[in-house]
């Protein structure tokens, strides 16, 4: 085979297995990335929907009875 | 990330000036007399060469940028750039000796512009070294910035060194007449490699961002 073909060859595998390997590093760390960036954002979450469930059952009851109590 | 439109439409028309520049090289470009096929490998290397020089340029106006406004996104702009000119370097010092080995007989040879490009190649991997090792935070930002800036007076050096040393040191031709098939090979691979640049730089800063996003949340989450 002609020696500058297979120099030919080499760059341009070369090149495209390099640039296959770039784009496959970026796109699976884009999905750890926002694989993280979700999970954090769902534990940021959670504690800030509990207050806002709480108070509509809690508070409606707690001052009827601390009343009640003083009554007695 | 991937799915954003812009980044999909890039996507699309870089596959598909791959594909056509690809076929100008192999297909509709014509063999050289004198050096055969061999010769085609100039097609992308040129380009490549042209993007790390791009690249670099970039690594200069955000690392003066994150001077003057101290601005984390200039910081990674200068980071991502850095990479992708190493990336494009390394690709340019990789197919030249492949090109050389068959005309030269040999695969190196320490010639201005060979020279010149390989040293510039180190000192972009040391300014990546340089942000590796030292400690996150302000003060690794601004030393990076300013090896950014000094880094780049190299850049020129390698275009303009076929004319600053002595014709008997030089091995690359200072000008090369091209057929017209070639050139505009040549132009359609220029494109390419510009759109696939942009492509590229788009997709690391996206994730950086992300990067920068997951940080912040980090500091907020409860441990």
């Amino acid at each position: 085979m002609n020696t500058g073909l297979t120099y030919l060859a080499i760059a341009y595998a070369g090149f495209f297995a390099v640039l296959a390997g770039f784009l496959y590093r970026i796109v699976s760390r884009d999905s750890q990335l926002q694989a993280s960036v979700d999970a954090l954002e769902a534990r940021l979450e959670a504690p800030l929907e509990a207050p806002l469930e709480a108070p509509l059952e809690a508070p409606l009851e707690a001052p009827l009875e601390s009343s009640a109590r003083v009554e007695s | 990330m991937m799915s954003l439109p812009m980044s999909r439409i890039l996507s699309i028309g870089v596959t598909l000036a791959m594909l056509v520049a690809v076929g100008a090289v192999f297909l509709y470009a014509p063999t050289e007399k004198q050096m055969g096929d061999v010769q085609r490998i100039f097609y992308f290397h040129v380009s490549a060469a042209l993007s790390a020089a791009t690249a670099y340029f970039l690594v200069f106006l955000g690392s003066v940028q994150y001077l003057r406004t101290r601005a984390d996104r200039w910081d990674r702009f200068a980071r991502v750039s850095a990479e992708l000119g190493i990336a494009f370097s390394a690709f340019v010092l990789f197919s030249g000796p492949l090109w050389a080995r068959p005309i030269w007989g040999v695969f190196w040879r320490w010639e201005p512009r060979l020279t010149s490009m390989l040293i510039t190649f180190t000192i972009y991997v040391a300014y990546l070294m340089v942000r590796s090792y030292g400690e996150p935070g302000e003060r690794t930002q601004r030393f990076a910035a300013v090896v950014g800036i000094v880094a780049f007076v190299n850049v020129p050096l390698v275009h303009y060194s076929i004319n600053m040393w002595a014709a008997d040191q030089q091995l690359h031709p200072p000008k090369v007449e091209l057929d017209p098939a070639m050139l505009q090979t040549k132009l359609i691979c220029y494109f390419t490699f510009a759109c696939l640049f942009t492509l590229l730089l788009r997709l690391r800063l996206q994730q950086e961002r992300q990067a920068a996003r997951l940080e912040a949340l980090s500091r907020l989450a409860p441990q």
